[in-house]
């Protein structure tokens, strides 16, 4: 990641008109920044994912941060039915 | 800072919003520039260095993760060192990504810690991918209701809907996921299996939405729309969102109807 991608990324997101203008006209957005070809090339995708990536941010370090997973367990086994017991699915 | 006197500590939660910056409240900056301790999860570093910049004490809590780790432990530790900082007398800030009561286990562990212990504690709400999904998709969840799940626990708990009101499935890009691990995408088999269970409530045909909002105010969210019989074969991001539409509106209980405009 490179100080400039984020210094880019942080203008943008504090200062809307700056958004603006890259949606209007991205090249002439970033032709004040001195950005390295491959840093303009993912501004230009305009992925969350690509630019989040070039910020340092691995998917995995991401997802561990975001997601709330459900671990599951099977039920335990039920002991044998006892007759009368109503049985059927447990709902 | 030094303070002559200490008071009471205290707790504010506060959700950044999806979008970095463009989605945080004027409350939560308030209280985020306010706090004396600051401890932050978010996604990455120019979030970081924009909270930073509001608040020079801010401290990440991403090294509570660890390799081998489990992620209630890591929670536990985020919390403990919240409510340490609480206990010692600091007005205390809390900050996560989105929303922070939604998809997120420390900040309501903290604010039930913290008032058990007597100290005043509060979760300001933040703008959630829900949010986001509402204002992207045009859906409004007023209309025909809205139902919200967590894929895995959808599946696995056989959980109850009714097709003819929204349905929002979150995580569906992890389904069945244990743990988090580099370059995840969902199963296909596994999406296989919750297009069988969608296809017995939904006609094949049925569009639906596979959904992930924009995170900066440079990008485009993404949203593709499939036929539901084309859901298996999808290559889902683990980041991804599935937006169900309801299919044709319930009919109204005449009896009801009646019966609620009568004077």
């Amino acid at each position: 990641m490179t100080e400039s991608l984020r210094a880019f990324v942080l203008d943008v997101s504090e200062n809307p008109e700056r958004a603006v203008l890259f949606a209007r006209d991205p090249a002439a957005a970033l032709a004040a920044w001195n950005l390295s070809p491959a840093d303009r090339t993912i501004l230009m995708t305009r992925e969350s994912g690509q630019i989040r990536r070039a910020l340092g941010a691995s998917d995995k370090a991401v997802l561990q941060r975001v997601l709330t997973k459900k671990t599951v367990k099977p039920a335990k086994k039920a002991g044998k039915k006892r007759k009368g017991s109503g049985g059927g699915r447990r709902k | 800072m030094t303070r002559g006197r200490r008071q009471p500590g205290s707790l504010v939660v506060v959700g950044t919003g999806i979008k970095l910056v463009a989605h945080a409240t004027s409350e939560a900056i308030f209280w985020l520039r306010r706090a004396e301790k600051l401890f932050h999860l978010l996604t990455d570093t120019a979030a970081e260095a924009w909270i930073q910049r509001l608040n020079p004490s801010a401290i990440s809590l991403a090294d509570c993760y660890a390799q081998g780790k489990s992620r209630e432990k890591s929670y536990r530790d985020m919390t403990d060192r919240i409510l340490t900082a609480v206990r010692g007398g600091y007005q205390v800030c809390a900050a996560f990504y989105g929303h922070p009561g939604v998809f997120a286990d420390t900040p309501h562990q903290a604010i039930r810690r913290a008032r058990r212990e007597g100290f005043s504690a509060r979760m300001l709400p933040g703008i959630s991918s829900e949010d986001c999904l509402f204002a992207d998709l045009g859906v409004d969840p007023g209309l025909h209701g809205c139902q919200s799940f967590e894929a895995t626990d959808f599946l696995a708990s056989r959980r109850r809907f009714d097709p003819t009101s929204a349905l929002i499935l979150w995580q569906v890009g992890v389904l069945g996921e244990p743990s988090v691990r580099p370059d995840m995408r969902c199963r296909p088999e596994r999406l296989q299996f919750l297009k069988q269970v969608l296809c017995r409530h939904y006609p094949m045909r049925h569009t639906v939405f596979l959904y992930e909002a924009a995170q900066f105010p440079i990008c485009d969210p993404i949203i593709k729309r499939v036929p539901l019989g084309q859901l298996g074969r999808q290559a889902l991001l683990p980041m991804t969102t599935l937006y169900i539409p309801p299919k044709a509106s319930r009919a109204t209980d005449s009896r009801i109807a009646r019966w609620l405009n009568e004077k």
